[in-house]
């Protein structure tokens, strides 16, 4: 549906060139719901405004729906773009114009006769739950009815994909969860394919079914959002999944209150990731029965991804250096990643430190 | 009614004698003033969309032209109206057959205010959100559809807020009228009321022009807050 190749952009400056976007290549597929994520300035709005070419890229192909963008005359892009919605953070409706009238300006240079166009816009505004909002201005508008309008006004011309540029940033957690359940919603129904640009890894866990990650104008990993959240390969991937789970979370309290650890010389601070079936044997209890290693859970979480559970444990081990080995050895025979996290000692303090990360103040 | 024009007649009684002169010279200052805002005005608004839309990351780029109308703004700004009045009697006799009377006097007066105008329509425009016209062009609109569909819709209340100040700014330009025997309200103030010590007269004209100002502002300040939402 979507192909970019070997995409750059560079802005020139006075004396510096920057490299927004560097040599990306990705493949978006009809009815996927892609998901974009970095920090902000990694070049995820700049990518994905190439898209539809409001940003020109310096470098590469631009293949939408099998059209090469970039070989399109003007005239043709325009009406290639009336085919890619897109929806904005700050959702940039126009002021001066109804609820209505925002959506009536995208058919503007439509086909399709004032009746037919007003019946459109009514079937619009019903679709993302704003039929009595109409002949209301956008100022008189929450932030999450104004981007319901920005959905509303980016389906008028019936398009096959949407793009969304931090399109649930400026809401509140409960709003942005009403928004991605109707952007979901419309993937479903209109199968529609759709572009998730955002800097939240609970966005992309939501609704994604695949993710790109972005750093420095590159897309470091990619894959399936399951893929990527059982299994991330990158540092800063493995970051915002963190972030995502509340592993960061965990490990900084346990590191805060290292009373509650109580690690021995026979203990080894784990923390245990496992996908689908796992997550319903009773490993814990096999461990005991097994190798004589008891268990202790400092932390547990266990998220449904795309109907897939995923549990993320932190545990202390504890038994004879044998005994844990074998343990170890027996849950990665389970599909379980072990992933043991180093203590270090500070005074009498114990800390705790993630081993795959701030591996430099070790 | 009697009470109230022997008062006007005992207060001011050089500028009552001359009631007709003094309505044909508030005539001559709205007939100036209107005239050369609906021909300013046009121009200058075109210009004002040019140079948004030529301007750097503007919907038609295009840095020669901008730079080039850009210049030409400000050198049109920094000429004071007196001078520009001399330097243009050439081209005013082209367009309007001579340079002395009413009519004549607005060929500069628009000239003077179009660089003006020109500049307060950039600025207005220029508040219209980015992020708007960006989401135009992400419907697939032309550049015609964006000047008069996202510039010229959203930025409306700015547009009458600056044209309310360029109104004022051109009543000011009309009152030098004199000079070239365009009459108006100005030319009454210097040549009845200053040059004949009759200082009344000066009044009686400050008074009216004030008027009108007021009364400019006034419809504009309706205007928008009709319009704004």
């Amino acid at each position: 549906m979507i192909e970019l190749n070997h995409i750059n952009v560079d802005f020139e400056s006075k004396n510096t060139t920057i490299h927004a976007v560097r040599d990306v290549t990705l493949t978006i597929n009809k009815g996927d719901i892609f998901g974009i994520v970095g920090y902000s300035g990694a070049g995820k709005s700049t990518l994905v405004r190439t898209i539809n070419l409001l940003q020109r890229p310096t470098g590469g192909t631009v293949h939408v729906n099998g059209e090469d963008l970039l070989s399109l005359k003007p005239k043709n892009l325009r009406i290639a773009r009336k085919k890619i919605g897109m929806i904005f953070q700050h959702f940039n409706l126009m002021n001066e114009r109804t609820v209505a009238g925002n959506v009536l300006y995208a058919l503007r240079s439509s086909t399709l006769p004032n009746l037919e166009k007003k019946r459109k816009v009514t079937e619009l505004l019903t679709l993302v739950g704003l039929a009595d909002k109409q002949n209301v201005y956008p100022s008189q508008l929450s932030g999450g009815q104004k981007q319901r309008v920005g959905i509303a006004r980016a389906l008028a011309n019936d398009p096959e994909v949407l793009l969304c540029d931090e399109a649930t940033s400026a809401l509140d957690p409960k709003t942005t969860l009403a928004i991605l359940e109707l952007v979901k919603e419309l993937n479903e129904k209109l199968d529609l394919t759709i572009v998730i640009i955002t800097h939240e890894m609970e966005v992309i866990k939501e609704i994604c079914n695949k993710v790109a990650v972005m750093e420095n104008g590159a897309v470091v990993e990619q894959g399936s959002v399951v893929s990527i959240f059982t299994d991330p390969k990158e540092p800063l991937t493995q970051e915002f999944i963190n972030t995502a789970t509340h592993i960061d979370q965990a490990l900084a309290k346990l590191a805060k209150h290292p009373s509650v650890l109580n690690i021995r010389e026979e203990d080894s601070i784990v923390r245990l990731s496992f996908v689908g079936e796992n997550t319903n044997s009773p490993l814990i209890s096999s461990l005991y029965s097994k190798f004589t290693v008891t268990t202790n859970i400092l932390y547990g979480d266990i998220e449904i991804l795309h109907d897939t559970p995923i549990g993320n444990l932190i545990v202390t081990l504890s038994g004879t250096i044998a005994q844990r080995k074998s343990a170890i050895h027996y849950l990665a025979g389970q599909g379980v990643n072990v992933q043991p996290l180093e203590q270090i000692q500070l005074s009498d303090q114990s800390k705790v430190i993630s081993i795959n990360r701030d591996k430099h103040i070790l | 009614m009697k009470q109230i024009a022997a008062f006007l007649e005992n207060i001011a009684p050089n500028a009552w004698e001359i009631q007709d002169r003094i309505l044909q010279s508030t005539w001559e200052t709205i007939y100036m003033t209107l005239i050369a805002a609906i021909i300013a005005g046009t121009i200058g608004l075109i210009f004002g969309v040019l140079l948004v839309v030529t301007d750097k990351n503007g919907i038609l780029e295009w840095p020669i032209f901008y730079r080039i109308a850009d210049q030409l703004v400000n050198t049109g700004r920094s000429i004071p109206f007196i001078i520009l009045m001399a330097l243009l009697a050439p081209f005013t006799r082209m367009v309007v057959g001579t340079t002395i009377g009413t009519t004549a006097a607005i060929v500069p007066i628009v000239v003077g205010i179009i660089p003006f105008y020109s500049r307060q329509v950039e600025n207005a425009l220029l508040e219209v959100d980015p992020g708007i016209v960006e989401a135009a062009k992400s419907m697939g609109s032309a550049p015609l559809e964006i000047i008069f569909g996202v510039y010229l819709k959203e930025g409306f209340p700015s547009l009458v807020r600056v044209s309310a100040v360029s109104i004022i700014n051109l009543i000011g330009l009309t009152t030098m009228a004199g000079v070239v025997g365009g009459g108006g309200l100005g030319d009454l103030a210097i040549a009845r009321g200053y040059n004949r010590y009759q200082l009344d007269v000066t009044l009686v004209s400050t008074f009216i022009i004030i008027l009108i100002v007021f009364f400019t502002q006034w419809i504009g300040r309706i205007v928008i807050r009709k319009t704004a939402h």
